[in-house]
């Protein structure tokens, strides 16, 4: 009798399932279609995605905005930009052997985007880059700064370097839980090669990622409960 | 290369690794010439099962300037992946880079610059040495890799490089990661203990 009834709770549950699943579904189906008219960031040079994409593309979940350059012996024809989607983060990927400097030459840029995550809220950053001092010294930095507005968000900027770390994530909730659904996102890249030496730098990757439970995690805690309930109904059955 | 990035290509696995996200761009100056990704070769390199990893070959990644030039010249190529274990066990445990053919005269250098996530660290190998940088980090189970190689000659000197080949390799830590062993154990000590209960 009492295996007749949980199969009846169980079957009820699923009406009640399957009639949320479609109220989600037709959200989903709603968010798809306003998502539509946004086009997808592509393949293609920083110039075209200030010319082409100002009103923004997506990058997965996320919008990109706002394209612009300032401070730049660069230019931004010559800086290439590619979507790049990783496991659990969404972000743009920078390339531009341009920034090569030999004896005493100094290349700088200042690039500016808006990120936003609709719907969702963007957790942390991570800053890469990949470059060296191919011979002699010099500096190769790149600095991201995050803001919220035209105001810091705590623990902003973050910045990697040819003499220190190849990356920098900044842990939003890490950092006095400042939560982010809009961020305007400047960064600066400055390479400088001294006297008889060479510096290049041609890749730098911003990626973000939202508040998601982690996956593994969230399925041990779940598989806890399914048994705990299982162990507990089984006593109660004796 | 170009089908390692092609929109279809969801993922290839080398022994225990899944590799998947390949990016890649290019860009030049002066009398570099862009390198096409397929013009890219990109070899598997099975030759240790507990090492694997990829060949990148191209005839392309080659530079020249002369004294009469008034800038300088290069080609470029970033190309970015992801490394994943199949198993999903932090096993990734050191990454090579070896610059295996290439050539430098004058004021030229060809470059293999990469930085590797989580860990930060930079790996970078160069025509002028060194030519393998083998670096080791805490097991993860994944790696997201952003490689540069760059190729570039001094304008106004009688200079030229090239790299045909360089290569990349993940080995792997041989035992299981300890937080799944204490999971595991934890769970044969509960099982026994609720068996004998009953």
């Amino acid at each position: 009798v009492l295996v007749k009834q949980v199969d009846m709770s169980q079957s009820l549950g699923g009406v009640m399932k399957i009639k949320r699943f479609t109220i989600q579904l037709g959200l989903l189906a709603l968010v798809a279609a306003v998502a539509n008219a946004t086009p997808l960031c592509t393949s293609d040079t920083w110039q075209n995605y200030i010319n082409n994409f100002q009103a923004g593309c997506l990058v997965g979940d996320k919008l990109f905005s706002n394209f612009g350059i300032s401070a730049s012996n660069v230019p931004a024809s010559n800086i290439n930009v590619s979507p790049d989607i990783g496991v659990g983060f969404e972000g743009l990927f920078f390339s531009s052997g341009s920034y090569l400097a030999f004896a005493n030459g100094t290349k700088d840029s200042t690039l500016t985007y808006t990120v936003s995550a609709p719907g969702q809220i963007i957790s942390s950053s991570t800053l890469t880059m990949a470059g060296r001092i191919t011979s002699g010294t010099g500096v190769i930095t790149v600095t991201e700064d995050l803001q919220q507005g035209v105001v810091d968000i705590p623990g902003s900027p973050i910045s990697v370097s040819a003499a220190g770390s190849g990356a920098a994530t900044l842990d939003f909730v890490g950092a006095g839980g400042t939560l982010q659904t809009v961020l305007n996102v400047s960064t600066q890249i400055h390479v400088h090669a001294n006297a008889s030496s060479t510096a290049t730098l041609s890749q730098i990757t911003e990626t973000f990622t939202q508040l998601a439970p982690e996956p593994l995690q969230s399925v041990m805690v779940g598989s806890g409960i399914i048994l705990l309930s299982l162990v507990s109904r089984k006593r109660r059955n004796r | 290369m170009d089908v390692y990035i092609a929109p279809s290509f969801t993922g290839c696995t080398i022994s225990d690794k899944l590799f998947t996200n390949f990016i890649y761009l290019n860009s030049a100056e002066g009398n570099g010439v862009p390198v096409a990704a397929s013009s890219v070769l990109v070899v598997p390199d099975l030759s240790n099962p507990l090492n694997p990893g990829f060949h990148f070959v191209s005839s392309a990644w080659v530079v020249a300037s002369h004294t009469t030039d008034t800038f300088d010249s290069f080609t470029d190529s970033s190309i970015g992946f992801t490394v994943q274990t199949i198993s999903g066990l932090p096993l990734i445990e050191d990454n090579t880079l070896t610059l295996d053919i290439f050539s430098a005269t004058g004021s030229a250098f060809g470059d293999v610059a990469e930085t590797v996530l989580p860990s930060g660290q930079q790996w970078g190998v160069d025509t002028g040495g060194p030519f393998v940088d083998h670096q080791t980090f805490p097991p993860t189970n994944i790696l997201v890799v952003s490689k540069d190689l760059i190729v570039a000659a001094q304008g106004g000197t009688e200079s030229s490089a090239s790299i045909t080949q360089f290569s990349e390799n993940f080995s792997e830590v041989g035992a299981p990661e300890p937080l799944t062993c204490v999971l595991f154990g934890t769970g044969l000590v509960a099982l026994g203990a609720l068996r004998r209960r009953k």
